[in-house]
């Protein structure tokens, strides 16, 4: 079943086409990664797609609903959230005061206690749970991220680079994570670290200077002549 | 060129280096690998002027430079490429261009070091009167890294550059890192991207918990298993 739908998606800033008539899905239960250069529009998909930012024209729905309009807490109450390249967690309260605040959003429809107590230990976030979230590291911020948004039941989580700034071990242990994380939710992952699409994506597709380049598998894509142009170059530094 | 004697660093009741020493001779490319809150960044910080040790000493062309400004500094001819690129995000890339060269006071060596950056990286000559902010993340960190070589350093510091880059854009750094060696350039090199900093530098230092615990050349590293499993094989 088709989960996100998008269709001649398309958003201008100034005279710079950030998306152009860009057409794509991603199906329940799916990993869809998204690759590009920098500045191709992937956050910008992302931004559309989540609320932030309004398209100038195309269309978008999300289990079968037009969300064109929505604003991300109400993308939230159907399933459809996303985390961001640079963290954000409330700094200045305890772990335990941010998934307290996540959990309002959808009050009495969102995880029980139980439920929030075991996604806490599986993110290893449950001997954290009365530390400022600023003092986290940015691997236990980054977990704790993604379990603010997962207390919301979530459909579909876009993940804005998700290893971004993590050491190698810690990339390893993520990576390990949004597998088992795929059990759970359906999953869409921009990543400039080839080995996570390597590993996590069931499919990938490639935007480059807004526009939608490729679609396919990740063993198919990471061999596209174009991508491997204008986007992996020598992949020995991927 | 560069000699740190058992440096402490710390942040109130923090620890972020414990007693690290290391050095960078002349025309080298050194590189600091380790995980994140290791350390790196601080050795950085405390080399560029901004963080005051808690001990140790820190010696740049045989002389102390512990307590210097960061001004001061670059006018020694050390600079300082920061994580997050410290750009001027308002102004063109001229504009940054000639912010990072504001120390100089030959209009010619501005000239010709502008010149330089440009050789190094076409796509900023391309677009020199664009505004920096609107740059593609892999663009602004080609400035900021222009941006450091405009103060004529003889050592430039570069704090993880490959973050949050594409694949070619990585390659581009790497390729700009190997021609400012030919130009004698000396680089402290500060990655997580440790297969960057091993195609790249002549030595590498690797810091976990505030400590050196490897230092070797890149091609003796790549052979310790223990190396590879926790700071390469991503």
């Amino acid at each position: 079943m088709k989960l996100l739908e998008v269709s001649g998606l398309s958003k201008s800033f100034g005279g710079v086409a950030a998306l152009a008539n860009v057409v794509g899905h991603s199906i329940e239960g799916e990993t869809l990664g998204m690759i590009g250069p920098n500045g191709s529009g992937k956050t910008t998909f992302v931004n559309v797609v989540s609320g932030h930012v309004r398209a100038d024209s195309g269309t978008l729905t999300f289990a079968g609903v037009n969300i064109a309009r929505m604003r991300p807490h109400q993308l939230a109450g159907v399933g459809l959230c996303r985390t961001y390249q640079a963290v954000r967690v409330f700094s200045e309260l305890s772990t335990r005061q941010n998934i307290e605040n996540a959990r309002l959003l959808l009050e009495d429809r969102g995880l029980g206690t139980a439920e929030v107590r075991e996604l806490t230990e599986w993110l290893h976030l449950d001997r954290k749970l009365d530390k400022q979230a600023g003092s986290l590291t940015l691997f236990e911020q980054r977990r704790l991220e993604l379990l603010m948004r997962l207390v919301l039941k979530p459909r579909l989580i876009m993940l804005d680079e998700p290893v971004g700034g993590l050491a190698i071990t810690e990339v390893n242990e993520m990576i390990t994570l949004l597998q088992e994380l795929k059990a759970r939710c359906s999953l869409f992952v921009i990543e400039h670290t080839m080995r996570v699409i390597r590993e996590l994506a069931d499919r990938v597709m490639v935007l480059i200077a807004g526009e939608k380049v490729a679609d396919g598998p990740p063993s198919e894509i990471l061999q596209n002549q174009r991508v491997i142009d204008e986007y992996l170059g020598n992949v020995a530094h991927a | 060129m560069l000699e740190i004697c058992n440096l402490v660093v710390r942040y109130g009741p923090f620890l972020a280096c414990n007693d690290i020493s290391m050095c960078v001779k002349p025309g080298e490319i050194v590189g600091v690998i380790g995980p994140n809150g290791a350390g790196k960044s601080s050795i950085a910080r405390v080399i560029a002027g901004l963080v005051r040790p808690a001990a140790g000493s820190v010696h740049f062309l045989g002389q102390s430079i512990v307590g210097t400004q960061s001004h001061l500094l670059i006018r020694r001819g050390l600079s300082l490429v920061p994580e997050g690129r410290g750009l001027f995000p308002y102004m063109s890339i001229e504009e940054n261009l000639l912010m990072g060269g504001y120390s100089l006071t030959s209009h010619e060596r501005r000239k010709a070091l502008m010149e330089r950056s440009y050789e190094l990286f076409p796509i900023l000559k391309q677009r020199r009167r664009q505004i920096a902010g609107t740059m593609s993340g892999g663009q602004q960190q080609m400035l900021a890294v222009a941006m450091g070589l405009m103060g004529d350093p003889k050592l430039c510091i570069f704090d993880e550059p490959s973050l949050g880059l594409a694949p070619i854009v990585i390659q581009v750094i790497s390729e700009a890192l190997q021609a400012l060696r030919k130009l004698g350039l000396t680089v402290l090199l500060i990655e997580q991207n440790a297969k960057l900093a091993g195609t790249v530098a002549d030595r590498i230092y690797i810091v976990s918990a505030g400590l050196i615990q490897y230092h070797n050349t890149p091609q003796e590293l790549l052979q310790n298993p223990e190396v590879l499993e926790k700071f390469v094989s991503a």
